[in-house]
This record gives structure tokens, C-alpha cells and sequence, in this order.
């Protein structure tokens, strides 16, 4: 058999006294869509930090396509593409060349920008600076920018929250869209609805582990409910009464 | 150019006209300066240097890499395969280039005739990369915006106040000797390869070579840890150490040492070697006092007698094309701004020496200035009482001459 994409196990975070994780192990196997499910406040960010190899950790295994974040190299770089729940653009720029200088930096051709500001229907605002932009249509250009390498591994913290349902609806369908060329997609969401449409296998996060883990219909069954959401409020909820 | 440093640099420069802060700070070193210019008139390097210097090649780094560091686009450049050095290089490569031209700009427009140019442009160079070297250290270390603002506010003061007011007190002095900007200033203004120039710029490299390798070990460490939030570690000591050692030895090496007082020919001198000046010192009648104003000594000769009753000399070093007839005349045209005086000039000869005697009656009494050159230094003796007395005037006017007639 393969070796998942993502290995990792017993993974440990602290800040302070504060454990945020405490052992989490999990998989992913390539050109799944992973769906990283948990409270606010229950470690998924801090998870995306570690596993982009932005923030240090205690762990087991740790590894990306065979590669380990740490110490930060280009090899491990290459593979991965990543949106963060900030929206950090360079907010003087417009689209394209917040696009263009990625490009550059990454070593792409020129038309590389052209083809995914096509495939994002980005063009419209191609020369509109991107504090001018909304919500949606910035996290649009974010996800453009995190694919412009065509990286294995793209990391989604939360990629529809603040959008309205048409924004949100475009994002799910790119994201569809890269699961169809293979891309491996490790997303965040409090959207149930969205885990539900997207995920092939979610993890719900809680205390610093994963306490359930499946693929979505099958835990329907297993729970005996009729949406992810009541699984999700049936997990949480307990011990937070 | 590495193509990675390149495309920083571009995407910099296209930022720098799009940043507010950039174009503010930018414009208020041009319209400072040209307003300070026609309203005194003449300027001191030390404050237009120092303030092109710090406000564009310390703040606008300084600024930018704190902001990007809250809005979390520095994680973003960092998640792409360049290195940290091209990401500090990006920067720094603008920033020093702008501050660069800006000083020099102002140095050819207002301070031509007291630089040297190739001294100037040499030394200015360094000293952009320098503060802009500096400007993103602090930008790496601040938290917030408001605190790049606090430190360059406070950075800016202690850049050129301890400058400015050299000689003042001999503490004052003593800080400044220890403050980089006093090197680059001294720098520009001795010709290249001499003993003074090399110097000067020496400080200058090492205080820039201390600052530029704690900065490269600063920025991987800030940016590979989490929220890029800063944590003083042993390497921050080994540079402020260093710091202190440079500043230590510059103090050392810069202090201008006291005259000696010495005998020929039965006459008492005060020895000043690293001039190479013996002035006459009638000890008995005068207590000597020395200090130094923008880089050049002022002496005083006060009466033991007398307190109010003292002689000034203020030395001044000529550029090139200066003579004492151009600052005989600049002087005359001072003091014909003020249309009550009634102004006397004319030139004698004491021994040798041609010097000119500018007298005008004063609130007080007579004034009389004396002006002579040795050398390349301008040498003004200016007589000096708040009491009303004619009699010691003349008295106090013919100690002058004959500390100009054995001048050597
Ligand atoms: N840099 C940090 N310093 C201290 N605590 C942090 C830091 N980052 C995150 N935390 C804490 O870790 C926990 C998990 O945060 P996060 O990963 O952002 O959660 P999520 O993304 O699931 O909402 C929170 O309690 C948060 O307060
Ligand atoms: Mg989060």
C-alpha cells in the first residue's frame, strides 16, 4: 500500500502550560479532500502552522509528500500551497500583481498567471488593488496564488468564512476542480454543509486529538443522524454543557 | 543581480510609491530641508544627513517590515522556496539605494564645499545600508507600527542631537563620539586615503559589519518562529557587546586630546599636537578653557582677574576655494544686516601674518574681531567683555595680537 500523503503521528503543541494538541495522529492519502473539523479555538490553525513548517512542534513522524517541514527547505516548499486564515495580500497591489510576483518568485512563466487568473475567473479585476476587492473575490486571488506552483498538498484554513453563498459557491467549485487534476486538499471549515458537499474523510478535533474520523455518509450511519452537523454538535457538546 | 532580489527589489520600489508612510517620510526630508534652506540659510550637515538617513533609510524599512509582519504577508513570501537572506536583501537593496540618492542629493545641493566627493560618496553608501540595515532589525523586533514610531522618534534625537551639540559639555561629546553618524560625518569631510578619512570610515565598517551580520541572524530567527514575535537571545548580547567595544574605542581614539602646556624660549605655549598648533599662553593673566563646536575648537582664554574679560578663538578649516578675504567679507555682510552698526574693516600686518580687523561699536563699548589664516584653518580671535571699559579693551585687543604675532 501508498504511504499517506500527511503522516503524521503524535503530534504535540504547547503554548505556555496551554497543551493545544496532545498527540494528534492522523492521515491523509493523496488526492484526498481532508475535511480538519473543531471549535473555534481547538488547535486547527495552529495544525495548518506546523504542518507548512511555520511553527515548531513536538512529534513522532512528521511527513509531507516524504518530506519534513523542519528545518524550512525548498524541496519541502515546492509541494505545498497554502491559504491562511489571513487575508494577506500586498493590499496596494492589484490582482495581477499580487499574481505576478508569486510568479516570479516561485519561477513560473508569465503565462502561468494568465492561465489561473482564467481558471478563477479572475480577469475582471485583474488591475483592481486588492484592498479595494471583497471578501470573496480576495480569497479567490489567495487560492490562485497558493496554486500557481501546482503544488501536491494545498491547505485551506477556512476558505469560505465571511463569504456569501454564491463566493462560497465559487470557491467549492475550484477546489472540486483540483481534486479532479489530483491535488491533495487538507481544509478547515465550521460549515458542515460544505464538509459534507466537499470532504471524502473528516477529522473532528477535540482536546488536542482526533475523537472521530471518517468518511462523511459512513458516520451518518454510524451516528444514526442526518447531517454532519448533528454529528459535529454531538461531539463537541459533550463534557461542554 | 539574482533574479529573487530583483523581483523584491521591483516589487519595493512599486510599493514605495504606493506606501503612505514611504511618501510622507520621502517628502518631509525634500520639504524640510528646502524650507530650513531658505529660511536659515545655511544648514548644518549634521541635521540634513541625519535626518535623510534616519527618516528614509531607517524608518521606511523599519515600517514596511513591522507591517508586514502584522498583516502576515512575510509568511506569505516565506512560504515560497527563496531564502531569508534574498527576503532581507529585497528590502534592504531599495531602501539604501533611495536614502542613498536622497543624501547625496542633499550633501551636492547644500553642503558641497564642506565634503569631498569621493570620501562622501563611498561613506554615504555604507551609511544607507547601514540604517536601512538598522531600520529592518527594529522592524524585525517591534511588534506594532507604533513602536517602529516610538524608536525612530527617540533614534532620531540621539542620531543628531548629541551631534550637533558637540563640545558643549565634555559628556556630550563623549556620546557622540560613540554614535555612527558622527563617523560618517567625519568621513565625508577628509579626503580619501588619508589617515582621518580611513579613520572615520573604519567606524563606519565596523559599526555597519557588527550590525549587518546581528541582523542576518536576527531575521532567521524572528521569521522561522511563530507570529515572526521576537526573543532576545545570546546573540543580542554578543552585538551590543560588540557595540560597546566599537563605541568604547572610538571614544578612545576620537576624544580630542587636551592641549599640553609647554616652554620655548622662555614663552609658555599651549601645545595642541593633533593640530599641530602652539599658541602663547600668558598663564599668569589667563586661565585657558577648551571645548569644541561643530568639530572644531573653541578656545577661551579667561582673565584670572576678570570673569567677564576673555578672549575667544574659534579655528574653522577652509575649503579649497575659501580664503580669508571670501569670510572677511561674509563676515562684513552678517553684520550689515543690522543697519545701526557703523562698521569698520581694514587689514594689518602683525609680524607676517595678514589679519584683518573688523571693529563696530557694540552695546557695551568697541568690538573689535580679528581674522588671520594659518594654513588651511580660519583663526578668529574675538576679544570679548560685558563690562564697560575702554581701557581694558585695548588691553584685552593687544593680548590678542600678540597671541597672533607667536602663533605657530
Ligand atoms: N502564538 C500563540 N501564542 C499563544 N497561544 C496561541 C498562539 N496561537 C494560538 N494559540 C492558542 O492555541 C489555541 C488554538 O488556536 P488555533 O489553532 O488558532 O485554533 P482554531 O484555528 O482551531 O480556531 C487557541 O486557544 C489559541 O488561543
Ligand atoms: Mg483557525
Amino acid at each position: 500500500m501508498k504511504s499517506p500523503i500527511i503522516n503524521i503521528s503524535n503530534l504535540c503543541k504547547s503554548y505556555g502550560s496551554k497543551q493545544v494538541l496532545k498527540g494528534l495522529t492522523l492521515n491523509v492519502e493523496e488526492g484526498e479532500i481532508y475535511g480538519f473539523l473543531g471549535p473555534n479555538g481547538a488547535g486547527k490553525s495552529t495544525t495548518i502552522r506546523i504542518l507548512i513548517g511555520l511553527t515548531d512542534c513536538q512529534v513522532e513522524t512528521l511527513t509531507l509528500a516524504d518530506l519534513s517541514p523542519f528545518p524550512r527547505n525548498t524541496e519541502f516548499l515546492n509541494q505545498i500551497g497554502v491559504v491562511q486564515e489571513s487575508q494577506n495580500l500586498y493590499e496596494n497591489f492589484t490582482v495581477l500583481e499580487n499574481l505576478e510576483l508569486f510568479a516570479n518568485l516561485l519561477n513560473l512563466k508569465k503565462e502561468r498567471v494568465a492561465q489561473v487568473m482564467d481558471e478563477l475567473s479572475l480577469n475582471g479585476h485583474r488591475d483592481t488593488k486588492a484592498k479595494e476587492l471583497s471578501k470573496g473575490f480576495k480569497q479567490r486571488v489567495l487560492i490562485a496564488r497558493a496554486f500557481l506552483h501546482e503544488p501536491k498538498i494545498l491547505f485551506l484554513d477556512e476558505p469560505t468564512s465571511g463569504l456569501d453563498p454564491i463566493a462560497a459557491d465559487k470557491v467549492h467549485r475550484f477546489i472540486k476542480e483540483l481534486k479532479k487534476r489530483g491535488t491533495t486538499i487538507f481544509i478547515t471549515s465550521h460549515f458542515m454543509e460544505e464538509v459534507e458537499e466537499l470532504c471524502d474523510r473528516v477529522g473532528f478535533l477535540r482536546d488536542g486529538v482526533i475523537v472521530e474520523e471518517g468518511v462523511p455518509h459512513e458516520l451518518l450511519t454510524k451516528y444514526n443522524a442526518k447531517r454532519l452537523k448533528d454529528i459535529f454538535l454531538e461531539i463537541m457538546g459533550e463534557g461542554n454543557e | 543581480m539574482n533574479s529573487v532580489i530583483k523581483t523584491l527589489f521591483l516589487k519595493e520600489l512599486r510599493d514605495f510609491f504606493r506606501h503612505p508612510q514611504s511618501l510622507t517620510m520621502f517628502s518631509m526630508v525634500l520639504t524640510m530641508n528646502l524650507l530650513l534652506s531658505f529660511a536659515i540659510g545655511e544648514l548644518f550637515v549634521e541635521m540634513t544627513v541625519n535626518m535623510s538617513l534616519v527618516m528614509i533609510g531607517f524608518y521606511c524599512p523599519a515600517f514596511l517590515t513591522t507591517e508586514e509582519k502584522e498583516k502576515k504577508t512575510l509568511t506569505a513570501l516565506l512560504l515560497t522556496p527563496i531564502s531569508i537572506r534574498q527576503i532581507i536583501l529585497g528590502r534592504a537593496s531599495l531602501y539604501a539605494l533611495v536614502t542613498f540618492v536622497v543624501t547625496m542629493g542633499i550633501i551636492l545641493i547644500f553642503h558641497f564645499k564642506e565634503i569631498y566627493l569621493i570620501s562622501s560618496v563611498i561613506t554615504i553608501a555604507l551609511g544607507s545600508l547601514f540604517f536601512t540595515m538598522l531600520g529592518m532589525g527594529v522592524g524585525l523586533i517591534a511588534k506594532k507600527q507604533s513602536e517602529v514610531s516610538a524608536i525612530g522618534t527617540v533614534l532620531l534625537l540621539f542620531m543628531f542631537l548629541p551631534e550637533l551639540l558637540y563640545g558643549v559639555k565634555p559628556l556630550i561629546s563623549k556620546i557622540a563620539l560613540t554614535i555612527p553618524i558622527h563617523h560618517i560625518l567625519g568621513a565625508i569631510r577628509e579626503p580619501i586615503f588619508s589617515i582621518e578619512f580611513l579613520k572615520y570610515f573604519g567606524f563606519t565598517l565596523l559599526f555597519s559589519l557588527s550590525l549587518f551580520i546581528w541582523v542576518r541572524g536576527l531575521a532567521s530567527d524572528v521569521l522561522l518562529t511563530e507570529n515572526n514575535s521576537f526573543k532576545l537571545k545570546g546573540r543580542d548580547a554578543i552585538f551590543f557587546t560588540s557595540l560597546i567595544g566599537i563605541a568604547a574605542s572610538s571614544i578612545f581614539l576620537f576624544s580630542e586630546p587636551m592641549a599640553k602646556v609647554i616652554k620655548i624660549d622662555e614663552r609658555t605655549f599651549l601645545d595642541f599636537p593633533y593640530r599641530s598648533f602652539k599658541i602663547p599662553y600668558n598663564e599668569s593673566r589667563y586661565e585657558f578653557k577648551q571645548k569644541k563646536v561643530l568639530r572644531m575648537p573653541l578656545l577661551t582664554y579667561k582673565r584670572r582677574d576678570n570673569e567677564k574679560v576673555k578672549i575667544r578663538i574659534h579655528l574653522k578649516k577652509l575649503t579649497a576655494d575659501e580664503d580669508l578675504k571670501f569670510h572677511v567679507e561674509k563676515y562684513l555682510k552678517e553684520l550689515s544686516k543690522d543697519k545701526t552698526l557703523k562698521v569698520d574693516s581694514h587689514f594689518k600686518k602683525i609680524g607676517q601674518r595678514e589679519v584683518s580687523y573688523i571693529s563696530y561699536e557694540g552695546s557695551q563699548s568697541e568690538v573689535t574681531t580679528l581674522h588671520f589664516v594659518v594654513k588651511d584653518v580660519l583663526i578668529r580671535v574675538d576679544p570679548r567683555m560685558s563690562i564697560k571699559n575702554s581701557d581694558l579693551y585695548q588691553s584685552l585687543v593687544r593680548d590678542s595680537e600678540e597671541i597672533i604675532q607667536y602663533w605657530k
